[in-house]
């Protein structure tokens, strides 16, 4: 410091008289662990609804399947090169509504049928995902946060499968119920069909990679992942047989793929600075659209809306949430604190909501009519309550 | 490969730091923030992020600087700043008890309140360079921006302190001559 300057001679004494003015609080082990947990959840949540494990339907044609020949001028851009698909023939069934996790205590499930369902697990819940036949499947982690198990528990919440998986990524779901993915311990694809006991290991992949969907069950199950590429990600699709397409064109992360397989949604390879998320359609592999005002763009169980948040944000926090259509109009807005949103059913949705950080949380449905009702809480918790992963 | 720490020890490891520490770095967000409640919440923040990537963290020397840019991080965070619009809807200058000091004429109350009146990025540059007396490469290394930035975030927040400041404050003492 120049000793001329009377200006930083004052600022470092009045800087070192503030800080010996401020009351001494001191966290414990305890305290400090419990904020550990509260982070590890958000970062799992934040994996889960921003990246993705998910098996993806391969309505994407074969010669796109190749990695590296998936290119622009490779498929004509007017041409109806739709492939007859598992998801033309699966007629998959309307999943019921989005099922969320009370953790106050013990976790709880509150199920779309009304009911709740007391797994009997150990640890802490950090994502849970439909397996199908009322079973769900968890990932539980320990209370430090460091390790983590993919837990499947029957419709009584008894434990029938356990196996150690990667404790920073979430599960993928598939929008039908018939399979979920994740990544075990040692980056391999993890694939549990509707149905199984055991889940198939469907090989690794990069250290860091996202799983985000899993698409195509039960006949062309594939899983889409986004990848650690150079120094972004790009998107990949993972199959049973170790085929995978990526597209590194349009996409640097696959955010969601509409339910019909047809679309997807994603974050755009550009400036950091300004993230702008864009609608794929995977079929022509053509940007139908492109956005920098919304991101995290999820579409709603019959694939004619998207649910979306700024760009920015990683989805915890005060922000404006925003209803669009397919073609990125603007039905409707919602301002709030949330530190959760993702569709319910085709008309509805849920968020978690809160005041700020550690204030009472409520669990909240917003219809499309414009209604609202609150399913939970208030609680003043961190990090109550936790939206089942689709 | 990673080696096997035995959680028990590690815990021990830990708590002994958090004993040694947090007082210092509780003081440092402090004065990032303006605020006790907001201090105590990025510190108990930084602690949790620390404390989950203690096993990794293999130059416990460098514990410090670690967890001095986790506050730095948490304290400008967009995240956090969107609870703190929420939960003050201005962002002016905290009302609390005036401090006196042995010296005080004023001049400290209203230089503190032109420090928290900085832009959160700028006051956390001034906090590590003018009370933890870090260099202008830590300071860069602190808050992972370039020294670049680091001096010319310092020049223009001295440049609006000391345009505001009461004049003896001034370079030369312009105010008492």
């Amino acid at each position: 410091m120049p000793e001329h300057d009377p200006l930083q001679e004052t600022l470092h004494l009045l800087l070192r008289e503030r800080a010996d003015d401020v009351a001494h609080t001191r966290f414990g082990l305890d305290v400090v662990r419990g904020r550990a947990r509260t982070i590890h959840r958000r970062r799992v949540a934040g994996a889960t609804t921003a990246a993705a494990l998910a098996v993806v339907a391969l309505v994407v044609p074969t010669a796109m399947l190749v990695r590296g020949d998936l290119r622009a001028d490779s498929v004509d851009p007017a041409g109806p090169s739709h492939t007859p698909s598992a998801i033309d023939t699966a007629n998959p069934q309307p999943r019921g509504p989005l099922a969320w996790a009370d953790l106050t205590g013990p976790p709880v499930i509150h199920t779309d049928d009304g009911s709740t369902l007391r797994p009997q697990v150990d640890g802490q819940l950090l994502s849970f995902a439909a397996a199908g036949d009322d079973r769900w499947l968890l990932q539980v982690s320990d209370d430090q946060g460091r390790s983590a198990e993919a837990v499947l528990i029957d419709d009584t919440g008894t434990v029938v499968m356990r196996q150690a998986m990667d404790s920073n990524m979430g599960l993928a779901g598939s929008d039908d119920e018939l399979a979920v993915a994740w990544l075990d311990s040692k980056h391999h694809v993890v694939v549990l069909n509707r149905g199984d006991e055991r889940p198939e290991d469907w090989g690794e992949v990069p250290d860091g990679s996202k799983p985000v969907e899993v698409v195509g069950c039960p006949d062309e199950c594939g899983v889409v992942v986004n990848e650690p590429f150079e120094f972004t990600m790009t998107p990949y699709l993972v199959t049973a047989d170790g085929a995978s397409g990526w597209h590194g064109e349009w996409l640097s992360q696959v955010t969601d793929v509409s339910p019909d397989g047809r679309l997807a949604t994603g974050l755009l390879p550009g400036n950091e600075e300004k993230l702008c998320w864009g609608l794929l359609d995977l079929e022509r592999n053509r940007l139908e659209w492109r956005t920098c005002e919304q991101g995290n763009l999820t579409f709603s169980p019959d694939g004619s809306r998207l649910l979306a948040t700024p760009p920015t944000t990683d989805g915890f926090g005060f922000f404006t949430e925003y209803l669009l259509d397919l073609d990125g109009g603007v039905l409707d807005t919602i301002d709030g604190g949330f530190t959760g949103q993702a569709w319910s059913t085709s008309t509805s949705w849920l968020t978690v909501d809160t005041a700020s950080e550690g204030a009472p949380t409520t669990v909240v449905r917003h219809d499309l009519d414009g209604s609202t009702e609150v399913l939970d809480g208030p609680v003043s918790e961190s990090f109550p309550f936790l939206l089942e992963t689709r | 490969m990673t080696p096997v720490v035995d959680a028990s020890a590690r815990d021990v490891e830990f708590t002994d730091y958090l004993a040694a520490r947090q007082g210092a770095m509780l003081r440092t967000a402090y004065l990032i923030c303006g605020d006790q409640h907001q201090a105590e919440d990025v510190l108990q923040t930084a602690l949790a992020k620390l404390y989950l990537a203690w096993d990794k963290v293999h130059d416990k020397h460098a514990v410090d600087a670690y967890l001095r840019r986790i506050i730095a991080n948490e304290a400008t965070s967009l995240w956090r700043r969107a609870w703190h619009r929420k939960e003050r809807a201005t962002d002016d200058v905290p009302e609390g008890s005036p401090h006196h000091d042995r010296y005080d004429d004023g001049t400290d109350d209203e230089l503190w309140a032109l420090v928290q009146s900085l832009p959160r990025r700028a006051r956390a540059v001034i906090v590590l360079r003018y009370y933890e007396q870090l260099s202008e490469a830590e300071t860069a290394d602190a808050l992972g921006i370039s020294v670049g930035t680091v001096k010319s975030q310092a020049s223009r927040a001295m440049a609006t302190l000391r345009e505001r400041a009461p004049a003896h404050l001034h370079p030369r003492g312009g105010g008492h001559a």
